[in-house]
């Protein structure tokens, strides 16, 4: 059964995936864009136009592919986060990853080096909002560390106070280079516009990272679920594996953010929806999270580039229509969510 | 040798004493309750015991290991603990609960062995709670729950079982079960640590008792040396009348009116 389910996610990923590399403003049929995928691995088939070729293999290709990574990242992250502070409202930005990679990014576009290419393809907006994004977490952390209470209740508190301020610190520098708030403002709704292979790559590699991480500790999570008293008489070292988890969701959703700009919602309400089904276990609440996530994302932004002539920032799409596809979820099932 | 051994325990949080200088050992294969009205400090004391609270002073010795050597994973696999109720709201099975008490034995988090769920398995047979085995924890009855947090304790398979008050929500015939259950695992030579408030119940049951008073340790011993009409009416403030119950070899306290 559980087989069954995991092979009808994969194959509907890839015919999803198909099905988006069809859509766009240039008109590249079904066919010719099975050709054009497989005309690479086999020379054999001719491909007609390179023209077509380059739209289907550099542009639409890695956006669909890195769409869908950063949806499983954002949603394995939740599943982390929402886990170790035993909260609802949790997902991978409240520890300030989004409002530190957002100063990061405010910033470069407004010392006018945004568009600078540097370190693998990646401009320097997205390496200051990588560091933005770290500097922040490591900041709340040492903070709570410093505070007498070292529960993970003070810790969120810490992460939104933080995120408050960088995020008033950005409305004063927006207000005062009011140039640059059109740019400032789209980097902040988040986009796959433009993203190629290598940011393909590298969110890849922070992924899998994260991936094998969260899976090493699926036993951890679950045990973290039951509440800080039982997880240390159960056995389980539960500040050290709270600081892991919380440092490998963060780097991974900093690495997202980095090059995507902030998408929320994604890493929120997945791993509420896949809970319904599997209920709290992480084993298999973080594979199909991986594979909802990824869907999820994967849509919206086949939606936001395609819906209308001028391409939609993707978070408006995830948010529209997201919220009410969960709200129903939620209404219509038997389970509670969380 | 000792299961669990405390040498002059204090604990204090800020200025205000809460354990004060507590002494006493508990030999493998006994069977033991603490005693005390509210607030004299049971719960701190299981918690000092299992590593959660951290003594001010003195030192405790868990199978004659320094507990403050101890990792977690060792507590865990040396005492298992059986709260008085535990909820959850998440949808987690029983099976999913009992489980989870093999974390502490098992190095690779990643694994579930065969040999966990074989002990898990075992766990709930021996509670008689096989058939909850699929059954959602969070709707249990309180007695369902109490059996299903057993079994847990048992697979996790260590020589020592603490249990907070461990018959506190439960019915007659459920404290009956509980008992019995607990006396079984001792006939096994665990080693059992009960915090009890029924009395008349621990009495019928256990052997060993420790007797706690705001904060300090009042008495220790077995059932003659410590049920005496003075000593429990002083323990209480209130006065307190032993019956001798014949049939049963057993105790009988009253509380006057």
């Amino acid at each position: 059964m559980k087989n069954k389910t995991v092979i009808f996610f994969i194959l509907a990923s890839i015919l999803l995936m198909m099905f988006f590399l069809t859509l766009g403003s240039a008109e590249i049929t079904f066919a010719e864009t099975f050709k054009i995928l497989f005309g690479k691995f086999f020379p054999s088939i001719k491909i007609t136009s390179s023209t077509k070729e380059i739209i289907v293999f550099n542009i639409r290709l890695p956006r669909i592919l890195l769409s869908y990574i950063c949806g499983s990242a954002l949603a394995l992250c939740g599943c982390g986060y929402q886990s170790v502070f035993k909260n609802p409202m949790t997902d991978p930005f409240v520890l300030g990853v989004s409002s530190g990679a957002a100063l990061g990014a405010t910033l470069s576009i407004i010392l006018n080096i945004s568009r600078a290419n540097s370190l693998l393809g990646l401009n320097i907006t997205a390496l200051m909002a990588f560091a933005g994004a770290l500097a922040t977490v490591f900041v709340v952390f040492a903070i709570s560390q410093k505070s007498r209470s070292a529960s993970t209740s003070s810790l969120l508190l810490i992460g939104i106070a933080i995120g408050q301020f960088i995020t008033a610190v950005i409305s004063i520098l927006m207000l005062t280079n009011q140039d640059s708030i059109k740019d400032i403002y789209f980097w902040t709704l988040g986009s796959f516009s433009a993203k190629t292979w290598p940011h393909l790559l590298i969110v890849s590699v922070y992924f899998m990272i994260g991936l094998i991480f969260m899976f090493y500790n699926h036993k951890n999570l679950d045990i973290m679920l039951l509440g800080h008293k039982q997880a240390l008489q159960l056995g389980q070292d539960v500040y050290k594996v709270r600081r892991h988890i919380l440092f490998i969701t963060s780097v991974l959703a900093a690495g997202v953010v980095s090059v995507t700009g902030i998408i929320g919602f994604v890493g929120l309400i997945t791993p509420h929806i896949v809970r319904i089904f599997t209920g709290p276990i992480h084993k298999k609440l973080m594979l199909y999270s991986i594979f909802v996530g990824g869907i999820f994302l994967m849509s919206a932004d086949s939606i936001a580039r395609s819906i209308t002539s001028q391409e939609l920032p993707v978070g408006i799409v995830t948010a529209i229509f997201g919220a009410p596809f969960f709200i129903y979820l939620i209404y219509s099932s038997k389970r509670e969510v969380f | 040798m000792n299961c669990i051994e405390l040498k002059n325990v204090n604990y204090h949080v800020e200025d205000k004493h809460i354990l004060k200088d507590i002494s006493f050992s508990i030999k493998q294969g006994d069977m033991s309750a603490i005693i005390g009205p509210n607030g004299a400090g049971k719960s701190t004391l299981a918690n000092l015991i299992t590593g959660i609270l951290i003594p001010s002073g003195g030192s405790i010795f868990v199978n004659g290991n320094p507990l403050n050597k101890m990792t977690r994973r060792e507590i865990a696999k040396n005492i298992a603990v059986v709260p008085s109720s535990f909820e959850t709201t998440f949808d987690f099975t029983v099976f999913d609960i009992v489980l989870m008490a093999r974390y502490a034995h098992n190095k690779r988090n990643y694994l579930i062995t065969p040999s966990d769920t074989r002990l898990a398995q075992s766990a709930l047979a021996k509670t008689n709670a096989l058939h909850l085995k699929n059954n959602y924890y969070k709707n249990l009855s309180s007695g369902e729950k109490q059996t299903v947090l057993l079994a847990r304790a048992i697979a996790q398979d260590c020589p020592i079982i603490l249990l907070d008050e461990p018959t506190s929500n439960l019915d007659i015939k459920n404290q009956m079960e509980i008992m019995h259950m607990l006396k079984a695992m001792n006939d096994e030579k665990k080693c059992i640590l009960a915090i009890m408030h029924d009395i008349n119940l621990a009495v019928r049951f256990i052997e060993n008792f420790i007797i706690l008073k705001d904060g300090r340790l009042i008495r220790t011993g077995n059932i003659n040396e410590v049920f005496t009409e003075e000593i429990l009416s002083d323990l209480y403030d209130i006065n307190i009348h032993i019956l001798k119950d014949i049939h049963r070899q057993s105790l009988f306290m009253q509380a006057e009116k």
